[in-house]
């Protein structure tokens, strides 16, 4: 490995170097070719030949990728490239494109700076191209926007000269529409992309060239060649004449802040500590020899080193050796190899500086969104929130009854890795639930439990998550008796006001953010001045306040009875589904002087059965998950189309003509969904291109309620009948 | 020294009175009776059993009602030492407090005003340690009474032994349990041990269990000869 070798020697060297680097994330929706442009600077970088630029799809190294023909997980590479007689080291994220791997996006997110916006010429902006760019934008992620696959439009439409111009202009202007419509302000300073300057570029990674309108000046290619060149099918021509990664870098390199400017502006956005912190100002300034500040972004198990975890240097120079605090975990661990990715390959390297995305071992209590700091009191980083949630569930079991115990080590370890993922572990039963974003993620995950844990398993057919909530409150509070009857506590239950539920769904805000900055959000948001001064705990999209004041021991139980509304609203009263939308108010509480006698033995299950109990007393009501639907079919296969999305509960919600197709957006609960792919496809003869996006919870049919709360807590073994709340206050 | 011991026939105040059979003459047992399902001081399923104990160890026993209200069974409680003072003469009082300092405090309070010893053999006695002991020195108990989570239907009228004893090891590492019951988690009745002269048997006991309490009510027990 030579050449690896002498490429990870000139990473090293420009590590240090923040003006000199770019981390970018190469982010669209699915298909249109993000795998393939990767290739392009990759081939620019050397590190792949020209020649297999856009077909090795080198970020895909899984077999699993290539044999599917899509990407599964984000890949991490470090290159050099030039530009203008100057060395630029590039950290690229490939990120996968179908929405159920889209978790991967929402957290590369966080490890970069800008973003490559990939569209392709003839599809245009699609659902996954609005997520991803509305995720960028979140994080203060920096856009530039690659139309690919303009070949197509010339081979495949056959449009003129003029017609391609106007498609792509048209294409520019949506994506702007999308960036204004999500943030104004940003829009306004300049966060536009603007063919004229060069933050747009167009092109063909599959052929290995692009043009941008300020590289046609020493190209002497424009669009009126690159026309004439498709005519005549001479593609090599122009990838020798105007290569894709010139442009692409050319974009990249003037356009995509550096970690030294972006961090100016975006620490701010994703850190809510103290501003006049030691901390802060290091991470503002990218400070190498200030304290760490690591955000971890991924996890993955190196067959040799064990776990790997990968994420964004804000401060601080990484070595190994180094004693770190993990957030939320008491002891601190130590840093065993610092290292760069390179594809498949990881490569070590001394020591990693302030500005550039690690690869880290020894961080064992590390997860997914963990912030990693040489300060012990460190103000973590605000979560990584992705907007969809997991809706589908499948029953897990090992063939084998020896694997039993393996198969929970092997669940954990998945659930470690892959943060969309909600594993729910039953070693009474052996089936074990494993929650995830869809179908397609399920059954990944389940196909490499068997190929790379070893585990032999049998998975049940999919069901779907549904949500537990209220729709009315409490008369009065609700007592919760510890089991020895020695602690008292008074809760009201109440429904949380919808926008403040979206404003935690959104992460806008959290247990994270100062007490003030918290309390003005959520007063902003319609909730009450005293509530919001008086909130202890956040959880999913639950809040727990408390309203007592002056109570003796109360400071050091509330953990407990934080403990104790967490658990309820993991496992709800209806039938042990997650709960959201619900506010507990602890009204007043009686505790035992003696501090043994309000251990978590007593309070956790006291504040669990009432605010139990106090949900099934607040119109208790069963939510489940919705998908927007978006199908492009040509007009004579609209009829199967439509009647496909009608028999299944769907609403349609707009209908568009573009050309001779017809744009179909449509909404329908997920638990309908299940096999539509076979479905469409004979309904539309095959004709259809479609795609879904999560759409949130709603409540189900009122008078399908006690059918399907019978048909749930069955499948998981609890008695059918709908309970009461006596259940849970009885003792 | 004349002793009284506090006693409720669980396994504190037995191996309370053990300790303190070495240390000088227990010369009677002081059983407060509480009506109170939730008393804060008297453990109370059970209760009336203890005269079966107090035969079985041949000590007797003085048995005083309360109505168990927070602070005024602590007067009764005071009324009932003063009582043993006046029948048996004793001079200090036995507790089998381990942690609790609740209990511990007023029960010295009470002491001090009567000027009486107040000695308390159990406290701080490693609780593990201490349940590993009584299996160890050939005392039976039952466990009559469970108040935790996440302590099931399983606990009620099992027998302590170091299967058990393992069991409460975890817990308390898990969940803060107390393994002697100090936190009121649990309640125990003694069938049988080394002070024993004759030994318990129950004949009928029924069990509730519902949310994490769980009792177990002897209904029928007589002595048998050992
Ligand atoms: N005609 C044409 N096809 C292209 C071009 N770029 C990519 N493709 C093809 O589009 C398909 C998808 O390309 P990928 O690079 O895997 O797309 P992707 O965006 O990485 O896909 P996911 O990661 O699964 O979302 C492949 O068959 C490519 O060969 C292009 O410029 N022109
Ligand atoms: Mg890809």
């Amino acid at each position: 490995m030579g050449k690896r070798k002498k490429i990870a020697e000139r990473v090293t060297a420009l590590m240090d170097k923040p003006d000199k680097i770019r981390n970018i994330g190469i982010v669209a929706h699915i298909d249109h070719g993000k795998t393939t442009l990767s290739d392009n600077l990759l081939a620019g970088a050397g590190m792949i030949s020209m020649e297999l630029a856009g077909k090795q799809l080198f970020m895909d190294f899984d077999p699993l990728e290539q044999a599917r023909g899509i990407t599964i997980d984000s890949a991490n590479v470090s290159m050099v490239h030039e530009f203008k007689g100057e060395e630029y080291l590039i950290n690229m994220i490939d990120t996968p494109g179908h929405v159920d791997f889209g978790g991967d996006v929402t957290r590369a997110m966080r490890a970069v700076d800008g973003a490559v916006v990939v569209v392709d010429a003839v599809e245009g902006a699609m659902p996954q191209t609005e997520t991803v760019l509305r995720q960028a934008l979140k994080e203060n992620v920096h856009p530039v926007l690659f139309v690919n696959k303009v070949d197509r439009l010339l081979n495949e439409l056959k449009v003129d000269k003029q017609e391609m111009q106007l498609r792509l202009g048209k294409l520019i202007d949506n994506i702007n529409k999308l960036i204004r419509g999500m943030n104004e302000e940003k829009y306004k300073a300049g966060w536009k992309v603007d063919a004229a300057e060069g933050s747009v570029a167009f092109g063909s990674a599959l052929y290995n060239w692009a043009i941008s309108v300020p590289q046609m000046k020493s190209t002497g290619i424009g669009f009126g060649e690159v026309y004439d060149y498709c005519q005549i099918g001479d593609m090599k021509t122009l990838a020798e004449r105007c290569p894709l990664y010139v442009a692409v870098n050319d974009m990249v390199i003037r356009f995509l802040p550096s970690p030294i400017k972006a961090q100016k502006e975006r620490v701010g956005v994703i850190w809510h500590g103290d501003r006049s912190s030691k901390l802060y100002k290091s991470m503002e300034s990218c400070d190498p020899a200030g304290p760490i500040a690591f955000m971890v972004t991924d996890i993955s198990v190196d067959p040799h080193a064990g776990e790997v975890a990968t994420g964004r240097l804000f401060s601080g120079t990484l070595e190994r050796g180094m004693e770190l605090s993990i957030s939320g975990v008491a002891k601190p661990n130590r840093v065993q190899q610092t290292g760069i990715f390179m594809g498949a390959d990881r490569i070590e390297v001394e020591k990693i500086p302030a500005g550039n995305i690690a690869a880290v071992t020894g961080l064992r209590d590390a997860f997914v969104g963990s912030t990693v700091s040489s300060d012990r009191d460190a103000t973590p980083f605000e979560d990584i929130k992705h907007v969809s949630e997991p809706v589908v569930t499948v029953a897990v079991e090992a063939k084998n009854t020896r694997d039993l115990p393996k198969l929970v080590e092997v669940l954990r370890q998945v659930a470690k890795e892959d943060p969309t993922l909600n594993i729910n572990i039953n070693e009474e039963t052996g089936e074990h639930l494993m929650a995830g974003m869809g179908e397609l993620h399920l059954e990944i995950v389940a196909y490499r439990i068997q190929r790379d844990k070893g585990v032999e398993i049998t998975t049940s057919p999919p069901i779907v998550v549904y949500r537990e909530s209220i729709g009315g409150k409490t008369s009065g509070a609700v007592e919760g008796k510890s089991p020895n009857h020695h602690n008292r506590f008074y809760i009201e239950i109440e429904p949380l006001l919808p926008e403040v539920v979206d404003a935690i769904k959104a992460g806008e805000v959290s247990m994270k953010m100062e007490e003030l900055e918290r309390r003005n959000i959520l007063i902003s948001k319609g909730m009450d001045k005293e509530e919001s001064r008086n909130i202890s705990g956040i959880f999913e999209s639950n809040i727990f306040i408390n309203m007592t004041k002056g109570v003796q021991y109360l400071r050091e139980t509330m953990e407990l009875m934080l403990e104790g509304f967490v658990e309820a609203t993991k496992n709800g009263p209806i039938c042990r589904e997650p709960v959201q939308g619900v506010k507990a108010k602890l009204i007043d509480v009686k505790l035992h002087e003696d501090a043994i006698h309000r251990g978590p033995a007593q309070v956790i299950p006291a504040v669990r059965q009432a605010v139990q109990a106090g949900i099934l007393m607040a119109n208790p009501t069963l939510l489940e998950p919705f998908q927007n639907v978006f199908i492009q079919v040509p007009q004579e296969q609209m009829g199967g189309a439509m009647s496909e999305i009608q028999g299944r509960r769907g609403m349609i919600l707009s209908m568009e003509t573009e050309g001779d197709m017809i744009i179909i957006k449509a909404k329908a609960p997920v638990s309908e969904l299940f096999g539509f792919a076979g479905a469409i496809r004979g309904a539309t003869e095959g004709r259809s291109l479609w795609s879904t996006e999560f759409a949130g919870f709603e409540p189900i049919p009122p008078a399908a309620m006690v059918e399907t709360v019978r048909q749930i807590r069955g499948r998981k073994g609890l008695k059918t009948e709908m309970p009461k709340p006596s259940d849970y206050l009885k003792a | 020294m004349l002793l009284g011991v506090l006693f409720s026939g669980g396994k504190d105040s037995v191996y309370a009175c053990r300790r303190a059979m070495e240390t000088g003459t227990v010369s009677c047992l002081i059983t407060v009776v509480s009506e109170n399902p939730d008393s804060y001081m008297f453990h109370t399923p059970n209760v009336a059993w203890a005269n079966l104990i107090a035969e079985a160890v041949g000590i007797p026993q003085l048995t005083w009602p309360t109505l168990g209200e927070e602070e005024e069974e602590l007067a009764d409680l005071s009324d009932a030492i003063a009582a043993a003072v006046d029948l048996y003469g004793i001079e200090g009082v036995v507790t089998g407090a381990i942690e609790s300092v609740y209990q511990a405090v007023r029960v010295q309070r009470i002491c001090r005003d009567l000027d009486l010893w107040c000695y308390n053999p159990l406290w701080q006695i490693d609780q593990l340690e201490y349940l590993r002991l009584l299996v160890s020195e050939g005392f039976e108990v039952i466990i009559t009474g469970v108040f935790a989570y996440p302590l099931d239907e399983a606990w009620v009228g099992a027998r302590i032994d170091s299967r058990l004893i393992g069991e409460l090891e975890a817990l308390r590492d898990r969940y803060a349990i107390n393994p002697s019951g100090e936190g009121g988690e649990i309640e125990t009745f003694v069938l049988d041990g080394p002070i024993f002269k004759k030994r318990i048997e129950i004949l009928r006991a029924e069990k509730t269990y519902e949310n994490y309490r769980g009792r177990f009510l002897i209904e029928e027990a007589r002595l048998v000869d050992k």
